[in-house]
């Protein structure tokens, strides 16, 4: 869970409950800003992931047209808000208040309510908590060199990610090169690990024949697990 | 958060025989992007997230099978209910799934498996397109 007692979660706690509209600028170096209507989210943007507008580049990029459904613009829209707020809570930054009296953002939508964002921003922190004893979003790793000892058939984004970690990488920098979320992206990255794609750097890379031994005493994600109890 | 409430899309799905629950999940994340509950006495978000660890699950294994083939869709059992788990893409590189949980003893499990290949069908190919 995300410490209740996080200074950032608490502010954002009190102008929820209080319905204030405006802005609230976190500092550091992954800060950014939450913008708040009537004390729901509008969308938040961080300096340490894509954000909306280079995910819908990227989208439409990938679709080959130039738009993208309302469905796919939702998720889009829901991502980078969590993806941001994640990286915010969890830095735990000085916050300072803006108020307007128009809704921030852009565009027309309905606002995530403060509480089903701390449940999504949560369960994430306790995905990562799985992650941690390999890697998190700033751990570098890079392309194994070796041949594979049997094919395997990877996803389209994990293609994306082997011709791209040819140099060190970390999921973060590789999140923003893809315009992809950087939660996502890390989960990528650790699944990639022990089928022998990638290696943490510094970490000795497992010969081909001995890349089953990675998983021995090492869970795998589980969200099931991540759900606060 | 949206200008096309997920729930509105959703609703087609309440009309299936036995119908408990629905939801929509992004596949990679497990984050829940809409729902639909007739009954509280089920905890959704443990449904979905079991649901996304399954297919993450059986992505590994069609990973490592390497035959070029991919999961369409999932169906569990139980002594109560049906679990019926959809994925689909609405946009290249996007995995989403759907999730219906159905009474058993009311639901008609090839009726619901094609009204949910149809409907997840309509979800990619009939949405208002935005710029």
């Amino acid at each position: 869970m995300i410490p209740l007692r996080n200074p950032v979660a608490i502010r954002l706690g009190k102008l929820a409950g209080s319905g204030r509209t405006g802005m609230l600028y976190l500092s550091g170096e992954c800060g950014g800003v939450i913008h708040l209507f009537e004390g729901d989210v509008v969308s938040a943007d961080s300096r340490g992931t894509p954000d909306l507008a280079a995910r819908l580049a990227q989208a439409v990029v990938s679709a080959g047209q130039d738009m993208v459904s309302s469905l796919e613009r939702n998720w889009l829209i829901r991502e980078a808000t969590v993806d941001a707020a994640l990286e915010l809570l969890s830095a735990g930054t000085r916050a300072r208040f803006r108020a307007s009296g128009d809704e921030p953002g852009p565009g027309d939508r309905d606002g995530m309510p403060v509480p089903v964002l701390m449940t999504e921003v949560s369960r994430r922190y306790e995905v990562i908590r799985q992650m941690s004893a390999v890697l998190t979003p700033d751990t570098a790793v890079a392309r194994n060199p070796g041949p594979l000892s049997r094919a395997i058939h990877v996803s389209g984004i994990q293609w994306a990610i082997l011709i791209r970690a040819g140099n060190p990488a970390t999921p973060r920098s590789l999140a923003l090169e893809l315009g992809q979320s950087v939660f996502t992206t890390t989960i990528e990255v650790f699944r990639m690990v022990p089928l022998n794609l990638l290696s943490v750097v510094g970490a000795p890379a497992l010969p081909a024949d001995r890349a089953g031994e990675f998983n021995r005493g090492r869970p795998a994600i589980s969200f099931i697990r991540a759900l606060a109890r | 958060m949206s200008a096309f409430p997920v729930e509105v899309m959703l609703a087609p799905v309440r009309q299936i025989d036995g119908f408990v629950l629905a939801c929509l999940v992004d596949a990679s994340s497990g984050m829940i992007l809409g729902s639909l509950q007739d009954q509280d006495d089920m905890r959704l978000p443990v449904a979905a997230a079991a649901a996304t660890d399954v297919v993450s699950v059986l992505s590994m294994m069609t990973g490592e099978l390497a035959t070029g083939s991919d999961v369409e869709d999932v169906i569990v059992t139980l002594n109560s209910h049906y679990h019926l788990i959809r994925l689909f893409r609405p946009g290249p590189g996007r995995r989403l799934l759907l999730l219906v949980t159905l009474e058993r003893p009311q639901a008609n499990l090839a009726m619901a498996h094609r009204e949910i290949r149809d409907f997840s069908a309509s979800l990619c190919g009939e949405q208002d397109w935005v710029a």
